[in-house]
């Protein structure tokens, strides 16, 4: 009990700091208003685009947030356990009552919590502003799906926000194995490949989609399908798609996904925590 | 062992993550997944001819499509741009329309099988460009399984076959399927309506001109409409049924009885319906030709409507009247323009006699096609509102 | 394990992998160590001696590859044991984004302390090592010798029983070099036990108790201070003005320094020195001044080390400057 104890304090200590060292960081503010300038803008483009205005600024809407919060991501968050290891700010806390699992998990609640309430910030002010374009009739002619906030777009942002579940474990996993930059680099890959994972399932078609099919085939099918199931799946997570036309997803999809962020990123902080564990600083 | 516990517990972790991701993959179906749509016109994207004029360039391929999948309809709003620019420009420059519009279109729901504005205008393009019936149908059909229930997508369908000949079943089933999805447009049961009744499904024309009068509510100004074609409806359905039965007393007696009471009098029929205007059926015992009076006056008040328009375009040209209707006929050649009339009675129009009075009665001197009085189409529609406010007032319109 | 022992090791081997096929390179071997409690115990050796490393040993940053390290008994490994040590790293280097209060309270909070005691044991570790003024100042801000002091309110912030410090007084200047010293012996007069490590020789002899000499990862000697330095006199200094030329020669003129009339000169050995005495006043010079050196620890060093003196470090001016 008392060692349970221990553990939450020292995570929430160690996350809380996380959280106050991204909140100071100016980089953050420029993302963030960025991020808003866009979105606004995004207004300007939907002038041009004949009858699908509001496709059009909710699409940009959900691209930024997600593109955004990755950048966040990984300014704030592929130096975390390096930069930590390299100015040996990690060995004071080390060096008291904190075991490295804590240290992890904190530092990764820390960053996921900077990210998750920064991209709902994004996320706020999107909605607010997509309803206001469509209340105020300034949405186009089309008749608008959904009306002003549909529902699916509130499941596809809360979806966009729980991607970074994931992508913040795999950037503190990178930043306690490599150097900022390459972690940096990873965690960006990791964003990009991970949305391309449905091509991985669609390319495993493609390789059996001709007349003969050996058995070279079969297994580079077979093997990409076993990848596909394997590697950070990014795009689980991506129902802009069909949330920007109004089309919902099952609860029960809803709810695999959520599992899917969870026992995932639990996977890549186990694995982060192997390594870190066994690493002289 | 307690070594192995960490790795085994990451390795549970990642097991219940897979499980989870084949809950995914069995709700979210291949389309969420992947997207295989269009593998055969993939690579015509990629050998489109870019007009680099228009100054969006986008890497082409199925590996930049793959990469940029994060940026989810970005992309393919990019396209709707581009094409966008392409339509407008191509008011200018026809050479433009070239297969690449339709390309575009296809690269936009390649990406975004669910954007149905982008299948309805891909498949416009392609029947527009190409006249490639059959993909455009193929396009509508893969949108309609993302997204069965969006009537834009039957409307477009119902559009592809209306000009495909030798298609108007399909075209008035997809106007009734699409004319039952939430939200549809009343205009699909209209079509439908008016599908059914050129296509020869006279039972479905005046079911589905019953529909449009529930839709619209008698009382409204459509419905108005509606009831005025339920009623032509209906009486060219009864035509055709007593038609049937005649032949059916013929192929018995060997002859056509000698008034249509006969029908009842051998049991083939019950009752002799009423004609729907309450005008009586016109019969004829050689022929076995049997005519609904309504229908007759009007379809004969629009025949009059086309004639006195040939005569009077013939004296426009030559500044006397014709001599005969049939001179006006033989001058005349209907364009494109005048679609309404080639309807009717094809190109050149054919002479066909009144249905109720016969033959026309033509004065050469002042170039007038008499009709006489009550045979005119307001008449004939003020007679279909007389019904119908006897129906609203709660009584029988018969 | 005898009670009362703060710091034990035993066999202690650690290895580094560095570069690219990941060769060994041994960072310690068999360090067998002890520190009673309430000792103030200095760790001596050069610059990559190892002093660091076992240090971060204790402190569970790297594990070693074979040995134990405990810590009152406990393994070093284990969070618990470290509940007891308050450790200042060497130039250490915080959370550029905090202040000096935010950064001791987010370590008394790791330390398991309460949100009151947090803000109360904060505002007296900074005044202790007197950074109260800047106590709401960025660290990004800190001036180098800030930090250092700022990385000692940290270590005895939760009131360990044993500090580790790694070189806390590298970089200060004299001031703050006393004012580190004053701090250790306070910590001992509460009843801590105190276990740092430097290589300037100077400070373990202004404070130290006890002593560990570590050379290339072994430890060499250890001991009480006493016991590794030699009680002869094996020099003597001495500063006189007005001394004869033929006295000068008498002397030998051995390391002799010249400054105007005024001259320094080093004598080996007690008998000789007072020969010296003698012959000085005896020729009429003025004695100035006349230093008899044990054997400094400098000299023990090099003599256990088996290394020569040389360069600026041993020179007797900068010894006198450090001494000073």
């Amino acid at each position: 009990m008392n060692r349970c104890r221990r553990f939450l304090n020292n995570v929430v200590a160690i996350a809380a700091n996380g959280f106050r060292e991204g909140v100071r960081d100016r980089i953050l503010y420029v993302f963030f208003l960025f991020a808003l300038a866009v979105i606004a803008s995004a207004k300007l483009i939907g002038w041009v685009s004949v009858g699908e205005d509001i496709k059009v600024v909710r699409d940009i809407g959900l691209a930024s947030m997600g593109l955004f919060g990755v950048m966040i991501s990984i300014f704030v968050g592929a130096s975390l356990v390096h930069r930590e290891i390299e100015r040996h700010t990690i060995y004071t806390v080390i060096a008291r009552p904190v075991g490295r699992g804590e240290f992890i998990l904190g530092r990764y609640l820390g960053l996921l919590g900077l990210v998750c309430s920064v991209t709902a910030a994004m996320g706020l002010f999107f909605t607010v502003y997509q309803a206001v374009l469509v209340w105020s009739g300034a949405a186009g002619l089309s008749d608008v799906e959904g009306g002003a906030v549909p529902f699916p777009l509130v499941r596809a942002q809360i979806l966009i926000i729980f991607q970074f579940v994931v992508l913040v474990a795999l950037a503190v996993f990178f930043s306690s194995t490599t150097t900022p930059v390459l972690s940096a680099v990873f965690t960006f890959l990791a964003y990009v490949l991970g949305h391309m994972a449905g091509w991985i399932y669609r390319f495993s078609d493609m390789v059996l989609d001709k007349r003969s099919v050996t058995v070279f085939d079969r297994a580079v099918s077979l093997f990409l399908k076993v990848l596909y199931y394997l590697v950070p799946n990014l795009e689980t997570f991506d129902i802009k798609l069909r949330a920007v036309h109004n089309l919902d997803i099952s609860n029960f999809e809803f709810a695999c996904v959520l599992l899917y962020g969870v026992a995932y990123s639990a996977a890549v902080l186990l694995a982060a925590y192997l390594v870190l564990r066994r690493r002289q600083l | 062992m307690k070594k192995l516990l960490l790795p085994a517990a990451a390795l549970a972790c990642l097991a219940a993550a897979v499980a989870a991701q084949v809950g995914v993959v069995s709700s979210r179906g291949m389309l969420g997944i992947a997207n295989p749509i269009y593998r055969k016109h993939a690579d015509q994207v990629s050998r489109a001819e870019y007009v680099t004029s228009f100054g969006m360039y986008l890497p082409k391929g199925d590996f930049a499509f793959a990469a940029s999948a994060f940026l989810g309809g970005l992309r393919a709003d990019a396209y709707w741009l581009k094409a966008a620019q392409y339509v407008s420009k191509s008011f200018e420059d026809p050479a433009l329309k070239t297969r690449f519009l339709g390309d575009l279109y296809i690269a936009m729901i390649r990406i975004d099988p669910w954007w149905s504005s982008a299948a309805v205008t891909a498949s416009n393009a392609v029947t527009g460009v190409t006249n490639d019936n059959e993909q455009a149908v193929e396009i509508l059909d893969r949108a309609i399984r993302v997204r069965p229930d969006d009537w834009r997508l039957w409307y477009a369908r119902m559009a592809v076959y209306l000009f495909w000949p030798g298609h108007k079943s399909d075209a008035v089933r997809s106007a009734l399927i699409g004319a039952s999805r939430p939200g549809a447009s009343r205009a699909l049961l209209d079509a439908a309506n008016q599908l059914a009744l050129e296509d020869g499904h006279y039972e479905l024309a005046v079911r589905v001109a019953r529909r449009r009068i529930k839709q619209y509510g008698l009382d409204s100004a459509l419905g108005r409409i509606a009831w005025r074609d339920y009623l032509e409806h209906y009486s060219r359905y009864l035509e055709h049924l007593l038609a049937k039965d005649l032949e059916a007393y013929r192929q018995k007696h060997g002859n056509f009885p000698a008034s249509l009471d006969g029908l009842v009098a051998d049991g083939i029929l019950k009752d002799l319906p009423p004609e729907p205007y309450g005008l009586g059926w016109i019969y004829d015992p050689a022929s076995g030709a049997v005519l609904s009076r309504g229908l007759g006056t009007l379809e004969g008040a629009r025949m009059h409507f086309i004639l006195s328009f040939c005569v009077t375009r013939y004296y426009r040209r030559h500044g006397i009247p014709p001599a005969s209707i049939q001179a006006a006929l033989d001058d005349v050649k209907f364009t494109a323009k005048d679609i309404e009339p080639v309807r009717y009675f094809g190109n050149p129009p054919s002479l066909v006699p009144h249905p109720v009075l016969g033959d026309w009665k033509y004065d050469p001197a002042t170039g007038r096609i008499e009709l006489g009085p009550g045979m005119d189409i307001p008449h004939i529609f003020r007679r279909a509102d007389e019904l119908r406010e006897r129906l609203l007032s709660g009584g029988k319109p018969l | 394990m005898p009670p009362g022992q703060a710091i034990q090791t035993v066999g202690l081997r650690v290895e580094y992998k560095v570069g690219l096929f990941k060769k060994r390179r041994v960072g310690l071997e068999a360090l067998d160590l002890a520190v009673q409690e309430g000792e103030i115990f200095g760790y001596l050796g050069p610059n990559g001696a190892g002093k660091t490393t076992t240090i971060k040993c204790l402190v569970g940053v790297i594990e070693p590859a074979a040995g134990a390290a405990m810590i009152f008994g406990r393994d070093a490994r284990t969070p618990d044991a470290r509940s007891a040590v308050g450790y200042s790293p060497e130039n250490p280097y915080f959370y550029e984004y905090l202040t000096g209060t935010e950064l001791l309270d987010f370590y008394g909070r790791l330390s398991g302390l309460s949100r009151a005691e947090r803000i109360r044991r904060g505002a007296e570790a900074l005044d202790k090592v007197g950074l109260s003024r800047a106590a709401d100042v960025r660290l990004g801000l800190y001036s180098k010798g800030m930090r250092q002091r700022l990385g000692l309110a940290q270590a005895v912030i939760h009131r360990p029983r044993l500090v580790i410090l790694d070189e806390p007084m590298s970089g200060l200047d004299p001031v703050g070099r006393s004012d580190v010293r004053e701090f250790i012996r306070d910590l001992r007069r509460s009843g801590s036990t105190i276990f740092f490590s430097t290589h300037i020789l100077s400070d373990v002899e202004a404070i130290c108790d006890h002593v560990g000499v570590l050379h290339e990862g072994r430890l060499i000697a250890r001991g009480e201070l006493s016991s590794i330095v030699s009680p002869e006199i094996v020099r003597t200094t001495v500063v006189a003005a007005d001394v004869p030329d033929d006295a000068l020669a008498w002397l030998g003129g051995e390391a002799v320094h010249r400054d105007g009339v005024q001259v320094t000169f080093h004598i080996e050995g007690e008998a000789d020195a007072a020969q010296a005495f003698k012959t000085v006043s005896d020729a009429g010079g003025r004695i100035l001044s006349f230093v008899a050196q044990k054997e400094d620890l400098e000299s023990a060093f090099m003599r256990l080390t088996g290394l020569k003196p040389s360069g600026a470090s041993s020179s007797p001016v900068h010894m006198a400057e450090e001494i000073s």
